[in-house]
């Protein structure tokens, strides 16, 4: 077995966001080789990716305890701790990474991300423009700086990043769905569908492609539009936040009921009533349509057999 | 290729002889809400070791502390108004207090369980529907624990009906 091709394939694999193929390439070389420094430290980068965050930390321990001078092993756990909101042990980390090896665009991109994270978007431009100045072609930095340009309202210089995105590799997903979000911002929803399928049938498990597929199905109702959006602000939240913000929901209905019937107005007990059980009923009504309205537009992109 | 290892991932479900026995965490959470907290603490439980969730300490020490807390509430709440010495005003609060410690653990265990559920599911591991258990607890278990807990001295089956509804 070729692990270094085997390696180059899986790079390949994240950089088209099939997070899920990779892994089982990655896993494919771990299992010829479990000492593999630089596979447990690409695996950490696609299972974060994944969401699957307690097996990315895990396997970044590994690399760096395998090799402590890898740039990789460090890069992964900047984007480890990103995720756990640690920001300044995520600087730190791409720090040590750039040490190691001073071109390594990821990490620059990683301290972009943290700067973004901060709210320093001067500073995250910063970085990405450094990216640039290193690899001129690097597609992520210019969709990633495209977006800024969209934050920041000025849609030709992000319609320009965006057209050299695609110059470079006119199939990247994330050139495609940065591309799909600057047209749905100016209200072209048909153009914005095209370009998430178009990017759907690059990479099917593309996930800014479903997220801006379900933008756009969103935008067309606004009846899911409301479930979708409360539902995105719910899954953003971390974990604690998100019991926090549900057990808080159920809290507020509970004590106002309790509260109005101690007050005399049992009228008023039944309108919150009346009322939760609609949001109730909603919540659960929502969900299965959005969900069918959405595979019904998956049915036209024809997704791998994997998907 | 035939003699490469599949390496395993660490949060991968570990094969456990109750696996088909998981759910979505869902409905566990269901069954606290329409049964109550004797059907869904063991049920969720059950749940960690059929999916092979790494949490189940964490789980087990959730449930402990709430039934803990429960205790200590209601305990002393009946005690009081046994003895008409609670204010009337106080006792939905009390139902209140109970309620949302409960609700906290459910949603916590949820939490713990949804990424293992999908994994689980992810992996070809087979989820069960636990809709008819849910529907059994409302209309059958709730009344069946009441009236196992009936034959009970009075103060010790209201503090163990707080606790377990």
């Amino acid at each position: 077995m070729n692990v270094s091709a085997l390696l180059a394939f899986a790079s390949r694999q994240m950089a088209r966001e099939d997070h899920a193929a990779a892994v089982e390439t990655l896993r494919m070389v771990l299992g010829t080789d479990p000492e593999h420094a630089e596979a447990h430290a690409l695996l950490a980068i696609c299972l974060l990716r994944q969401r699957r965050r307690y097996a990315a930390e895990h396997e970044t321990r590994l690399a760096l305890r395998l090799d402590p001078e890898l740039p990789n092993a460090h890069i992964a756990a900047g984007w480890v701790s990103l995720a756990a909101n640690d920001l300044a042990r995520a600087e730190e980390a791409f720090r040590e990474a750039l040490r190691l090896s001073p071109d390594e665009v990821i990490a620059i991109h990683g301290l972009a991300e943290a700067a973004l994270a901060r709210g320093d978007r001067d500073a995250a431009r910063a970085e990405l423009e450094r990216v640039l100045a290193i690899d001129p072609e690097n597609v992520g930095a210019l969709v990633e700086l495209a977006k800024l340009d969209l934050a920041c309202g000025d849609h030709d210089a992000a319609d320009t990043r965006i057209e050299e995105a695609l110059r470079i590799d006119p199939e990247s997903p994330k050139a495609l769905v940065a591309r799909g979000e600057a047209f749905l911002r100016r209200g072209d929803v048909a153009a914005a569908r095209e370009h998430a399928i178009w990017a759907l049938r690059q990479s099917a498990s593309s996930p800014s492609a479903l997220v801006l597929l379900s933008n756009i199905k969103a935008r067309q109702s606004f009846f899911l539009g409301v479930w979708w959006r409360l539902n995105t602000w719910l899954i953003a939240l971390a974990s604690s936040r998100r019991v926090f913000a549900l057990v808080a929901m159920y809290a507020i209905y509970r004590a106002s009921i309790t509260l109005f019937v101690q007050l005399g107005l049992p009228s008023a007990a039944a309108t919150i009533e009346l009322v939760w059980l609609l949001f109730i009923v909603y919540t659960w009504v929502a969900m299965p349509i959005f969900r069918r309205m959405l595979n019904r537009e998956l049915a036209g992109v024809r997704l791998p057999r994997r998907f | 290729m035939g003699n490469v290892q599949r390496y395993r991932i660490v949060d991968e479900p570990a094969p456990s002889g109750v696996a088909h026995l998981a759910v979505r965490p869902l409905w566990p959470l269901l069954g606290l809400m329409l049964g109550g907290a004797w059907l869904a603490w063991p049920w969720f439980v059950l749940n960690a070791i059929a999916l092979g969730a790494r949490s189940k300490t964490r789980l087990l020490a959730w449930i402990g502390g709430t039934i803990a807390v429960c205790l200590a509430v209601a305990g002393p709440a009946v005690v009081l108004a046994q003895g008409g010495r609670l204010p009337q005003i106080v006792v939905p609060w009390v139902g209140f207090v109970l309620v949302i410690c409960k609700l906290t653990v459910g949603y916590v265990a949820t939490e713990q369980q949804t990424q293992p559920a999908e994994l689980h599911a992810h992996f070809g591991g087979r989820l069960r529907n636990g809709l008819p258990i849910v529907l059994a607890a409302f209309f059958l278990g709730r009344d069946m624990v009441a009236r196992l807990l009936h034959s009970i001295d009075g103060d010790a089956a209201a503090i163990a009906w707080l606790v377990l509804s």
